[in-house]
């Protein structure tokens, strides 16, 4: 593997929250590389410091020590400016809890990031907006406010504003974690069509069955990297013997 | 462990993990305590002070001053008729210009005169039946041979201690007189009062008048069994021709009135400022008491989850606020002691210091005990609304709504999701529009920040445009006096027809001069409801004189022109008709004229009761008033020595010189109340918003992680929230300085109508630089200030942690 084909490189990484006594270790020594068009999906038990790597390597946090590179861009050396550029254009988030902006509609949430990346090519950026919707199946709830909607509804616009700038990598922490399992399906469906179309996808959850959508799995216990799989590329047909072989080896660690 | 006490332990660890927010309630608290109080004090101890003074000095129902000879048969007789005269008494004075009087401290041997106080200097010995002069203790001090006391105003304005050397400068030479203390003055207290008495011995007295150098002058008091009909004694008096009228006569009601504008008004402004100010805190303290419950709503959830009753952390959560309140009121009634002290120091040293009273004490205490019910009431209106939120609500989402009120809300913000849309916003400045979608929709919330400075606006600059107003030479020319630069008074001396024409030949000859006009002060006799009454009149061409009237014109041929106090006196307005007759024994009812009223103007020099009539100036007038106009190059000050100089027995003075001693006492007042009221504003104005920008701040964690996680930089969030805060704090300012504009003058024409001063318009003068300009700008500047500082720590948070609210 190239440097030029891997879009994440964190070495090293720690973070502490300094506002405990003693401060708590959020995750400690972790070196991890992510491929372009790679699926990975991070694991691990409650309090093992899932979200902690997201937010760290994600740039939505800055680490206690280490390095984290995104696209050749050194996240820890860039200021405020670029940093907001790179999660803008470079980066996409999706949360457990969709965190939208209540005074906004569907669509003009999904817009906001696109415009202000390129706020005058604004025809252009609405027809992408409008398409995602309709990709993802949400076009006729453009006008309702966040509250108008399903969680499974939301999460689905949430992908839509991850992708709306054509990010080269899209972070998920938990996206189903508050889904029943039919809208569960719905929204792995679609990120896991995120990742055909070639996205780079870094995918924390619980659930075994969404973790075996992806190529690699990488389990962290007590913040440090603990062990990783392989599993190769998802296919529909395969998934039953993929999620039982993600499950003896998650058993194996104790998970 | 039973639940109550848990409750209790987790209140209790609350104050001691949440300090902030504890701090800056006990802060605001702590402010309108303090405010209140102190507004409630001053007020308290103005009128015990005024009625202090009145009550121990015993000043005259009414009284006339004299300069001449007495006719002590008539004043006899007069007494003698009218058994409502309790008791009356001929003060005897002594008149010394300013530079014959001489002082020296003590301690510097620094020594000067009193040249350039336009006050009549009256030496006099101490009566013994009322009217006393009054020290620093409230005593009636008797001075022993060579001592004297001095009127607190030359105290403060001279520097004089006890001990210091005064010179009186006879006609024989130097009197020695050293200062034994100072004296307050009931009947002179007032800044309007142009003369100002010195209390020496008997003996000092008869050395003075004998030395010669003084102007005899006689005040002639009465007191009366019922206060109330002193202007039926003064009409009665000076109906009766053979009384002594050379001078100008003074009711009790006037006395008090004038005392009552000089330190009433700035009461009244003390008051009417700290209500504002109480106002915009208890408005502050409702946003911030549900500003923290809102915070503690998922504690409260916890609570109730555990199975404690609502009713049972309602009196938990009161218990604390209402501990909060008392030590803020404790603190704030404590503070305001030594600054009543403070701000009442001037009106002690003028009035008497009242003695402290159970009212005193009750006054303060009321307003506390107001101002704490208030806060309460409004922490069991807010600890309600969080009663009816469903504890689920409470625990996951942090929410004390309803899900009525959830759902009330969505359906708002639906609404307005739909009307503001960014697809259809023509503009490429999203930060913008996000900004001011969001002060839309949270409207509720922000409107706290433009009314509050609307309300400071208006609490600066109203105080500051009386100061201005009081300051402004205009002032002079709306309260009677003509615009001028120079005045000579000419009062009853022998050689007043000389002087006069020899002083307005000099001034006609003088090229520095450009204008002169001369009013003569003369006495009629006009129609009053007990037959003839004397009507002091001002003789001359009132045209060229800038006097503003309230209503009308100047007079022109067989019009006359009254002051606003003799129109009510006579129930006249413009266009009605009072006939005039020339005052003395040899007129009658044959002679007399009717004058059309042409105009009316408010006057508050001579007492307040004059006329202006056309007319060249009788050559027999009591007295003159000449004023003149000099050209750019001259400096008036000089002028007014030269001919001062020149004429000893003449008064010359700079016009804004006058106006200045005149006024000196309401400015000064007024210089401390603009300024205290400026610093209050600033002070509040930067305290509430630090406690709103950061209880805001708290509010929109989530919605600026989401900014920051989509793409938005730590320095466009903080831009927003800077707009934001500039905006909401421009629009108040302008709002409320359009209001004091446009409003200021109908409120303090409401007030002094309300406070019944006699004053019944008050044009004011602002400095417009200063309040339209700077003033606002330098609230806007505390506000642009804060919402910096307040930001200022979204540069280093943990947007990740912010995400999650
Ligand atoms: N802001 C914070 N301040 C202090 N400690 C924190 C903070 N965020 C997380 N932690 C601590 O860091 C450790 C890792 O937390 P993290 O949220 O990353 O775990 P996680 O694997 O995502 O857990 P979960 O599966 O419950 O989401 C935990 O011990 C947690 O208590
Ligand atoms: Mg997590």
């Amino acid at each position: 593997m190239t440097a030029t084909d891997t879009v994440l490189q964190a070495s090293n990484v720690t973070k502490e929250y300094p506002s405990t006594d003693p401060p708590t270790p959020g995750i400690t020594g972790v070196d991890l590389q992510v491929a372009a068009r790679e699926f990975l999906a991070v694991m691990g038990a409650s309090g093992s410091g899932k979200s902690t790597l997201l937010q760290v390597i994600s740039g939505m946090d800055h680490p206690t020590g280490g390095q984290v590179q995104i696209s050749g861009h050194d996240l820890t050396a860039l200021g405020d400016d670029q940093a907001s550029r790179l999660r803008l254009t470079t980066i996409g988030f999706v949360f457990q809890q969709a965190y939208f902006l209540r005074n906004l509609s569907i669509r003009d949430n999904i817009l906001l990031p696109a415009l202000k990346a390129t706020p005058r090519r604004k025809v252009q950026v609405l027809a992408r907006v409008e398409a995602l919707m309709a990709r993802f199946g949400i076009a006729d709830l453009a006008d309702r406010a966040i509250t108008e909607v399903s969680g499974g509804q939301l999460q689905r616009a949430s992908i839509c504003r991850a992708l709306v700038c054509e990010p080269e990598i899209v972070f998920a922490d938990e996206p189903t974690g508050s889904l029943n399992s039919q809208t569960t399906r719905e929204v792995m469906d679609a990120l896991t069509e995120v990742h055909a179309d070639g996205t780079t996808l870094v995918l924390v959850t619980h659930d075994p069955t969404c973790a075996a959508r992806a190529e690699r799995v990488v389990y962290l216990r007590d913040g440090r990297l603990d062990a990783e799989r392989t599993l190769g590329p998802w296919r529909p047909a395969t998934a039953r013997d993929r999620e039982g072989e993600l499950l003896s080896w998650l058993t194996g660690l104790g998970f | 462990m039973s639940n109550a006490g848990l409750a209790v332990r987790y209140v209790r660890s609350d104050l001691h993990t949440n300090p902030g927010a504890h701090l800056a309630l006990t802060a605001l608290l702590l402010l309108s305590a303090f405010l209140m109080a102190t507004g409630a004090m001053v007020a308290e101890r103005l009128v015990g002070s005024i009625d202090r003074l009145f009550e121990i000095a015993e000043p005259p129902d009414f009284l006339q001053m004299h300069r001449g000879d007495l006719d002590h048969a008539a004043l006899d007789a007069f007494a003698a008729e009218h058994p409502e005269i309790e008791a009356w008494l001929i003060e005897e004075m002594l008149g010394f210009d300013g530079a014959a009087v001489g002082w020296q401290h003590a301690a510097t041997g620094a020594s000067g005169d009193l040249a350039d106080s336009v006050m009549d200097n009256l030496f006099v010995t101490q009566n013994q039946e009322f009217d006393f002069l009054l020290d620093a203790e409230g005593a009636v001090p008797q001075p022993a041979p060579g001592q004297v006391y001095v009127p607190v105003a030359y105290q403060q304005s001279y520097d004089l201690a006890v001990g210091d050397r005064l010179t009186v400068r006879t006609d024989t030479g130097p009197h020695q007189l050293q200062v034994a203390g100072f004296v307050r003055d009931a009947q002179m207290a007032s800044s309007m009062s142009s003369a100002t008495r010195f209390l020496v011995s008997e003996q000092d007295f008869e050395d003075l008048e004998a030395a010669g150098g003084g102007a005899p002058e006689h005040i002639l008091e009465y007191r009366l069994t019922d206060g109330a009909s002193a202007g039926d004694l003064q009409r009665a008096y000076e109906a009766d021709p053979d009384l002594p009228k050379n001078g100008q006569a003074v009711t009790i009601g006037m006395i008090r009135l004038l005392n009552a504008l000089g330190d009433g008004l700035v009461a009244v402004a003390l008051v009417l400022g700290s209500l504002v100010l109480v106002a915009v805190a208890v408005i502050n303290l409702r946003f911030v008491v549900r500003g923290t419950l809102e915070d503690e709503v998922r504690e409260i959830g916890a609570l109730r989850a555990i199975g404690i009753s609502h009713r049972q952390i309602s009196a938990l959560y009161l218990g604390k606020y209402a501990t909060l309140t008392l030590l803020a009121c404790a603190a704030g009634g404590a503070l305001a002691v030594p600054a009543t002290a403070g701000l009442t120091q001037a009106m002690q040293v003028n009035y008497a210091a009242a003695p402290a009273g159970a009212a005193t004490v009750l006054v303060p205490v009321a307003a506390l005990g107001l101002l704490g019910t208030l806060v309460l009431l409004l922490c069991r209106q807010a600890l309600r609304r969080v009663g009816k939120a469903p504890v689920v609500g409470a625990l996951v989402g942090g929410s004390m709504l309803s899900e009525r009120q959830t759902a009330r809300r969505a359906r708002r913000g639906a609404a307005r999701a739909r009307r503001h849309r960014l697809a259809a916003y023509s503009g490429t400045r999203v930060n913008t529009f996000l900004a001011r979608l969001d002060l839309r929709a949270d409207l509720r919330q922000w409107a706290l920040v433009p009314v509050v400075f609307a309300l400071l606006s208006v609490l600066m600059i109203l105080p500051m445009n009386l100061l201005s107003t009081f300051q402004s030479p205009r002032f002079g020319t709306a309260m009677g006096a003509p615009e001028a630069d120079l005045l000579v008074d000419l009062q009853f001396s022998p050689d007043l027809e000389d002087t006069r024409t020899g002083l307005l030949a000099d001034l006609e000859r003088d090229d520095r001069v450009t204008e002169v006009s001369v009013l003569a002060t003369e006495l009629r006799e006009v129609p009053g409801e007990d037959g003839w009454e004397t009507l002091r009149v001002q003789v001359g061409d009132h045209h060229d004189a800038a006097v503003q009237y309230l209503h009308g014109r100047p007079p022109g041929p067989g019009q006359v022109a009254l002051s606003v106090l003799n129109a009510q006196r006579y129930q006249l307005a413009v266009g009605d008709t009072l006939p005039v007759r020339p005052a003395g024994p040899v007129s009658s009812t044959d002679q007399a004229s009717p004058a059309v009223v042409s105009g009316v103007y408010q006057d508050l020099t001579m007492g307040g009761y004059t006329a202006k009539l056309p007319g060249e100036p009788n050559p027999r007038a009591a007295g003159y008033a000449i004023y003149a106009r000099v050209t750019e190059a001259t400096d008036p000050a000089d002028l007014a020595a030269e001919y001062a100089d020149r004429y000893p027995t003449a008064s010359v003075i700079q016009m804004a010189e006058y106006l200045d001693q005149t006024m000196s006492f309401v400015t000064s007042s007024f210089r401390v109340a603009a300024g205290l009221a400026l610093a209050f504003a600033l002070v509040v104005a930067a305290l509430i918003s630090a406690l709103f920008l950061s209880l805001q701040l708290k509010r929109e964690r989530q919605r600026m992680g989401v900014l920051f996680a989509v793409g938005f930089s730590r320095r466009e969030i903080v831009t927003q929230m800077r707009t934001k805060a500039l905006a909401a704090v421009a629009v108040g300012v302008l709002g409320g300085t359009v209001a004091a504009a446009a409003g200021g003058q109908h409120l303090v024409d409401g007030v002094l109508v309300a406070a019944g001063l006699g004053i019944t318009e008050l044009r004011l003068f602002p400095q417009a630089w200063l309040v339209y300009g700077v003033y606002p700008a330098l609230l806007v500047g505390v506000g642009l200030g804060v919402s910096v500082l307040t930001t200022a720590r979204i540069r280093s948070a943990q947007m990740s942690r912010w995400l999650r609210g």
